[in-house]
This record gives structure tokens, C-alpha cells and sequence, in this order.
């Protein structure tokens, strides 16, 4: 049934008991972005170093797509390269598009989102913490020089 | 019908009565013998005629009897005032039972007692007899120690009503619209109390325009009465030939969405359309389809007739002054653009445009851009804390600066009902147009532009069971004389020259283009569907679900938003369960068979007062119903279960 689907219980665990939800003192990049059409907000923080996404944390408020699709980022991105974790993010784009079937290896807890394909509506919410990374890292290059700025 | 011997028993005897209000004959030849001990119902549509007759035959003034006659047990009873009527035994429940402030219902119905009978009667024997009574219909003492229908909910007055018929012993009752405005449980106690009183001593007269009453209580004879003339008469078979007019009907043919049982909610946003307004829209196109006004063949008449024929229905629902007063456009937003772009065009520095936080964004949104565009100063009137307007600085934020006044008669988001007329009197003290957005309002309740007096009123007909893009812009004339057209194009000129253009008449100076006219033609069924129903008992409906859903939210432990009295509000009902989003919960609820809308509802600025990026919104009709409440409250529950940490 659908709603075991989009609800499994991956998602409400992410959401529930949030990974890396926290401030990151000293976070070279952070980023912060809402969605007007429900309300969900979403911060993301980084350590990047020489090239690598070292560290992954995130905080904000919003459904259970929006937030445990963050949580689950932090988890999957963290200790990839900025190039890599860009990668993942046009990876995700592309599930959520229905063009990716995402492999398990990569993805990791990323694929039980998979069922919100069917929502079009709800796939702004899946894509919000992604949005927000990628709007981040994009000026870093390959990290070096990188600046923390803000949008929202 | 059957003739009995007319000496043995009571009799009323109707014969070739016509008769006028003012100068209007609405009877126009009525024959109707209703005897103690028979059951008549008298149905048909609404402005047929039928609470006319009864109040001709109860003798109220303002009604003149221009020929034909009424007797009641042989005597001509027309020149006899109507408590020497009541005397004979003649009785009426109305319609709109009237509140009398400081007499209990137990004292008012002695003074009746002892006036009718023309007898003393001691209040302890009396009150014997009443309580027999009371017994007999299951009323509660409480009750009786009331006064007479002050604060009585609908049922009550009915009820009440009732219990009247009851201790004052007539021998023929005339019931008018005893049912309109009552839920079905109400519905069956008062048919069940009028069963329980039936008999051979009393005769019946039911006057009802739908037929759900006659599911328990059952007429051995049956009239449809229409346009002042008793069309048809017959057996209890007839009631059930008109079935599909009442709620029952409505429910048979809405309640399924699409062909699947969906539980529909969110009927702010667009309601479902009845079988009628889809057939009408398609008839128009097999049967009339020409473009309108331009035609010289017959078709293209046909079409313009059909068009403006809509035009009148119009009219007549919302209670226009005039026809030309109504101009057709595709919906509320289109209507608001209209007079934002035209009239805004005047606004100069220093002019205001006052709205208030309340509105969708198609009440705000084209102001801003008429601020933008003029320099003037666009202001708001807030929201209190329970979800009405703040007026308490409408003094300070409504002066002779305000050129323009606009407000929501029903939030979308809140589903408050706001004080138009005062608001209305209000801006016009100070010199400034009032426009109403009345896309929530005119669906759900009786709505009377000319009464209002505003200036400017918009609907949308997909949201009264009309077709999308039917809607129309009401105006003053006046306004409308003054108003420069927003689009230029076919139909909309009267000459065109190499620099300039004279315009066409009011309203088709407004109207350019091809219009929407399979969807006019829609919305006219709509409107008379609605007609039918009444839009009391629609209004009246809808005040009984939605007082059970904020009942039943609340005991789930929902947060409403807006003001929980039903008085004050419409069939909106914006909840937050637990701490669920509502996107959320809206999910959950789909996957459950209910459909409710989830986010701001294009009301950001409601949102933003009231702290919450969004809520659920559960909104009701006609055909939805308590059960459908208890479904969405289920699921409630079950959402709470999966969330539950
Ligand atoms: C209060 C209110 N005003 C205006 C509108 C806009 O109506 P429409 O989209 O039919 O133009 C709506 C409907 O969404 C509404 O609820």
C-alpha cells in the first residue's frame, strides 16, 4: 500500500530521531532555505576540507519528507568529495524526477523516499535539503577559499 | 382524491383563489379540500406559492384576495381575523418561528390555550395537560421553562412548534417548511412528533419544497404546486416521483466522486458539480452552440437567449437590482482584476486602499499592484486573536483618504463571516467604495446584493457547483457607467474608429471576446439546483455539520483556528492535529479515502498572524455529512497512531 511506501518506517525514523541535526561551530559553509508552500525550513552546515565534505550537519522544521530527507543527506553525503556529493545530489534529483532508480550502495536510508515520486506536490519537500546543499557547496569549488553565505 | 362526507368532519376548502401581494398575483387558481384526519403534502419549488397560500388561509395581513374563496367547515372564513380562525380551529407552525422575549414557552402557550378555547384554565390543570402532551412527544421540562424560542437551536423551534400543534388541539394544521433547516436528526423527531399527533381528529397540510420529510412521514395525498398553481395532484407515489430534488438526491448523486466513494473536503477550494449543471453545459454545446450577440441566424439567438438567460438566474440568486448589473466573468480573481485595474486607475498619492489581513491573495495581490502603480498606500485591518476582524482602529484606518475598501464576506482560511453591512456603511460614511470578495459566501449562505448595497461583489460559480471559469462581477450601475473596460476586443464596442472606440452597453462593455457562455449557462443550473434546496437550508446544513466537526476536532484534541461559534462562520474548518504538518497529515488522510487541502490556502498573510506556515482544512457542502465527519476524525486517530513517537 502506498502509505507504507511513502511512510515506511525509514522515513518517521529519520524524522523522529533526526542524524546530524545540530550547529556546526565554525562551519565553513551554511546555507538556509524555506518553502513557502509548507512552511519547511532547512539549514545545512559543512566542514569542508581540502576537497571533502568532513563534516555534515543540518537544522531546521517542516514535514516528515522535508526533514528526514536532511537527515538522510547528512548520513550519505558526509566523508564524499564536494564533486561526489554533487553527484549524489543530481542522483537524488533524478530519482525524484522518476529518471534514477537509485542504487542501494549509494543511497543508503535515500531510497525509501523513492515513493514520493508519486506525490508530485510533496517532491519539493524531498528536494529542499538537497537544494540547500548544492546551493551551498556550489561556490566552494573544490572547497579551497570556500565562504559561508546565506540565502533565503 | 377521494370526497368524503364534508358535514361529519372538519373540512377546508380551497376554490379558484388568486391572490396578490401588492400588485404581484402570486395564487393564480388554487383548489385544495384538506378534512381532519388526512395527511396532505403540498410541495414545489421555492417562489411557487405555497407559504403564500398558507398565509392567506391563516389570514396574515399583506396579502389580498382578488378571487375565489377559502371556507373552513362551510363558513367563509376570509374576512376573519386570525385568531378567530385559530378559534375554529385552524392552525399554523411557520416557517421562522419568532423569539418573544420574556414569556415562557409554558405561559405563552396558556394565554394561547385559554384565548383559543375561550376558557379559563387553571395553571395547574394546564400544566396537566401539557405534560400529557410533552409525554406524548418526548419533550423535556427545561424546555417549556424557556423563552419562547430565544436562544432554541432549529430543531428546537420546530419542536416547539409542535408541541404547540399539540396542547392547542386544532382540528387542521398547516405545517410550512416545518423541515427547512434541520439536520436529519432533528428532521425525525419533529416527523415523528407530527406522526404521534396524526389521526383522526387532525388534519395535515405539510408544505415543503423537498421531499425528505416524507421519508417518515408518509401524505395520502400529495399536490406540486408551481408558479401559484397546483400543477399536479396524487397519491403518496408523487412525493417519491420527486425524489431526487432533496438532500437525499443530492447526496445519492455527489457523495461519489468520480464513481468512487471519496470523502470530499475541500470544497473551498472547488466543489463537485451535480449531474444537472454538467448536462447543461453539455445540452448547450449539442443543442445551442453559436457565438453569442453576433449572429443574425437563429442558433447564434438561441445562444445569446440561453446566455442571458444565465444572466437572470444570476440575478435573481444573488438578489441583484438589475441585470445589467451583472457582469460575467471567469472568477472572483478575474472579477477583483476588473475593478482593481479600472477603477484603480483614479487612485492618486495619497489615496488609500484598506483591506484586511483576511483576504485570499486575489483581494491583495491586484491592490498592490494598484498601490505600485498609483502611489497610493495600501492598509490593513488586523485580526484578533479568535480570528475575527480587528475593528476596533477602523476609525483610525478608514478616513476620507480611503478611496477603496476591500474585504472577504466569508476567510477562506478561517471560515469567519465578517460584518459586511456595517463595514459597508462604514466606507461609505467616509466616501470610499467597499468591494466584497464573496467566493466563499455566496455558495453557502443567502446572499442579497441589493440589500448589502456594496459597490462591488465577486463570485466564483466552481465553488457553488457551477463549471469552472463561470463567475460574475456585481456592480452598481452607477460604478459600471463610470468604469473603463479592462479588455478591449469584440462585442465590448459600440464604433470603431482609426484612433478611438465608443463603447457598448453596461454590462457588455466589460464582456470582450468570446465569453465562457457554456459555463454561464452552468452556472445557471447551478444556481437553480440550489434554488431548489433553498439556500436557508443550505446555510442551515452546513451550520449543523460544521458545529459538529469543530465539536468533534476539539474532542480529538485538534486546534481550530478562526472563531468556533457557528454564528460567525462558514463550513471552513482549519485544524492543526497534534503536532502532525499538516502536508503531513493531509497525506495520510488521502491515502484514507479523504480528500482535504493542505498549506496556506493563498491566505499567507492569515498564516503569518495566526504563526503557522500552514494548516489542514477540512471544508463542507451540501452533500457531505456527520458520518463523513466520524471518517475524518477516524483517521485522525490513526495519522496520531503512525506519527506517535
Ligand atoms: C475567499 C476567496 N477569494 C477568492 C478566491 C479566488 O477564486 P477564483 O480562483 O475562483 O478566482 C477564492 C478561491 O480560492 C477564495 O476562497
Amino acid at each position: 500500500m502506498a502509505l507504507d511506501d511513502i511512510y515506511k518506517e525509514v522515513i518517521l525514523d529519520h524524522y523522529k530521531n533526526p542524524r546530524n541535526k545540530r550547529d556546526l561551530p565554525g562551519a565553513e559553509v551554511s546555507c538556509t532555505r524555506n518553502n513557502p508552500l509548507c512552511g519547511d525550513e532547512i539549514t545545512v552546515f559543512a566542514h569542508v576540507d581540502d576537497g571533502t565534505v568532513a563534516e555534515l550537519t543540518f537544522q531546521g522544521a517542516g514535514c516528515s519528507i522535508s526533514q528526514s530527507s536532511a537527515s538522510m543527506m547528512t548520513e550519505a553525503a558526509a566523508g564524499r568529495t564536494v564533486d561526489q556529493t554533487l553527484e549524489l545530489a543530481g542522483q537524488f534529483r533524478g530519482m525524484m524526477a522518476g529518471e534514477v532508480e537509485p542504487d542501494d550502495d549509494r543511497f543508503g536510508d535515500l531510497v525509501a523516499l523513492k515513493g514520493v515520486v508519486k506525490y508530485p506536490i510533496r517532491i519539493k519537500c524531498a528536494v529542499l535539503a538537497w537544494d540547500v546543499l548544492q546551493e551551498a557547496l556550489q561556490d566552494t569549488g573544490e572547497a579551497t577559499g570556500a565562504r559561508p553565505h546565506t540565502v533565503g | 382524491m377521494t370526497q368524503t362526507d364534508a358535514t361529519a368532519t372538519a373540512t377546508l376548502e380551497v376554490k379558484g383563489l388568486h391572490a396578490a401581494v401588492g400588485d404581484r398575483e402570486i395564487l393564480r387558481g388554487i383548489d385544495l379540500t384538506v378534512q381532519q384526519g388526512q395527511i396532505h403534502a403540498l410541495m414545489g419549488p421555492n417562489g411557487s406559492g405555497k407559504s403564500t397560500l398558507s398565509n392567506v388561509i391563516m389570514g396574515r395581513p399583506g396579502y389580498r384576495i382578488m378571487e375565489g374563496s377559502v371556507t373552513f367547515n362551510g363558513e367563509d372564513i376570509t374576512a376573519l381575523p386570525p385568531d378567530q380562525r385559530a378559534k375554529r380551529g385552524l392552525f399554523l407552525a411557520m416557517q421562522y418561528p419568532t423569539e418573544v422575549p420574556g414569556v415562557s414557552v409554558v405561559n405563552f402557550l396558556r394565554t394561547a390555550y385559554q384565548a383559543i378555547k375561550g376558557e379559563q384554565i387553571s395553571a395547574l390543570a394546564f400544566r396537566k395537560h401539557m405534560k400529557t402532551q410533552m409525554d406524548r412527544l418526548g419533550i423535556e421540562d427545561a424546555m417549556v421553562q424557556r423563552y419562547v424560542n430565544q436562544g432554541f437551536s432549529g430543531g428546537e423551534k420546530k419542536r416547539n412548534e409542535v408541541l404547540q400543534l399539540a396542547v392547542l388541539e386544532p382540528t387542521l394544521a398547516i405545517l410550512d417548511e416545518t423541515d427547512s433547516g434541520l439536520d436529519i436528526d432533528s428532521l425525525k423527531l419533529v416527523a415523528e412528533s407530527v406522526n404521534e399527533l396524526a389521526g383522526p381528529e387532525l388534519g395535515v397540510l405539510i408544505i415543503t419544497h423537498y421531499q425528505r420529510m416524507l421519508n417518515y412521514i408518509t401524505p395520502g395525498f400529495v399536490h406540486v404546486m408551481m408558479q401559484g398553481k397546483i400543477v399536479k395532484s396524487g397519491g403518496p407515489e408523487l412525493a417519491h416521483e420527486l425524489e431526487d430534488k432533496g438532500y437525499e438526491g443530492v447526496r445519492r448523486e455527489l457523495g461519489k466522486v468520480h464513481g468512487r466513494p471519496l470523502v470530499y473536503l475541500d470544497n473551498a477550494a472547488t466543489s463537485q458539480k451535480p449531474q444537472c449543471v454538467i448536462d447543461g453545459e453539455a445540452r448547450y454545446y449539442a443543442e445551442l452552440n453559436a457565438n453569442i450577440h453576433r449572429g443574425v441566424h437563429a442558433l447564434s439567438q438561441q445562444a445569446t437567449d440561453a446566455y442571458e438567460a444565465a444572466r437572470d438566474t444570476v440575478r435573481r440568486f444573488i438578489n441583484a437590482a438589475r441585470r445589467e448589473e451583472i457582469v460575467f466573468v471567469r472568477g472572483t480573481t478575474e472579477a477583483v482584476n476588473l475593478v482593481a485595474a479600472s477603477w484603480g486607475q483614479r487612485l492618486q498619492p495619497g489615496d488609500e486602499i484598506l483591506i484586511t489581513e483576511m483576504e485570499h491573495h486575489s483581494n491583495i495581490v491586484p491592490w498592490q499592484l494598484v498601490a505600485q502603480a498609483t502611489g497610493a498606500k495600501l492598509r490593513y485591518l488586523g485580526l484578533t486573536d479568535d480570528g475575527l476582524l480587528d475593528l476596533s482602529n477602523l476609525g483610525e484606518l478608514l478616513g476620507d483618504r480611503t478611496k477603496i475598501l476591500g474585504v472577504t464576506a466569508m476567510s477562506n482560511a478561517l471560515g469567519t463571516i465578517t460584518p459586511l453591512k456595517q463595514l459597508v456603511d462604514a466606507a461609505h460614511a467616509v466616501g470610499a467604495i467597499v468591494v466584497v470578495d464573496a467566493a466563499q459566501a455566496a455558495p453557502h449562505m443567502p446572499f442579497d446584493m441589493d440589500g448589502l448595497e456594496a459597490d462591488f461583489l465577486a463570485f466564483s460559480g466552481h465553488k457553488m457547483l457551477g463549471p469552472t471559469a463561470s463567475g460574475g462581477l456585481l456592480a452598481k450601475r452607477e460604478h459600471l457607467d463610470r468604469l473603463q473596460p479592462m479588455f478591449g476586443g469584440g462585442d465590448m464596442i459600440r464604433e470603431v474608429f482609426h484612433d478611438h472606440a465608443t463603447w457598448n452597453d453596461v454590462p457588455y462593455r466589460f464582456e470582450a471576446g468570446t465569453m465562457q457562455v457554456a459555463q454561464q449557462v452552468g452556472l445557471a443550473a447551478a444556481c437553480d439546483y440550489l434554488d431548489a434546496l433553498g439556500m436557508e437550508a443550505v446555510r442551515a446544513h452546513e451550520v449543523d455539520i460544521t458545529r459538529y466537526a469543530i465539536d468533534r476536532l476539539l474532542e480529538a484534541g485538534a486546534v481550530v483556528y478562526g472563531p468556533k461559534d457557528t454564528d460567525i462562520r462558514g463550513g471552513t474548518v482549519s485544524f492543526w492535529y497534534h503536532d502532525i504538518h499538516p502536508h503531513d497529515l493531509a497525506t495520510i488522510l488521502n491515502e484514507e479515502g479523504i480528500a482535504v487541502r493542505a498549506g496556506h490556502h493563498c491566505a499567507q498573510l492569515v498564516m503569518r498572524r495566526y504563526g503557522t506556515p500552514a494548516t489542514v482544512r477540512a471544508s463542507f457542502y451540501v452533500y457531505n455529512t456527520n458520518e463523513e465527519v466520524d471518517l475524518l476524525v477516524a483517521s485522525l486517530a490513526r495519522a496520531g497512531d503512525i506519527f506517535a513517537s
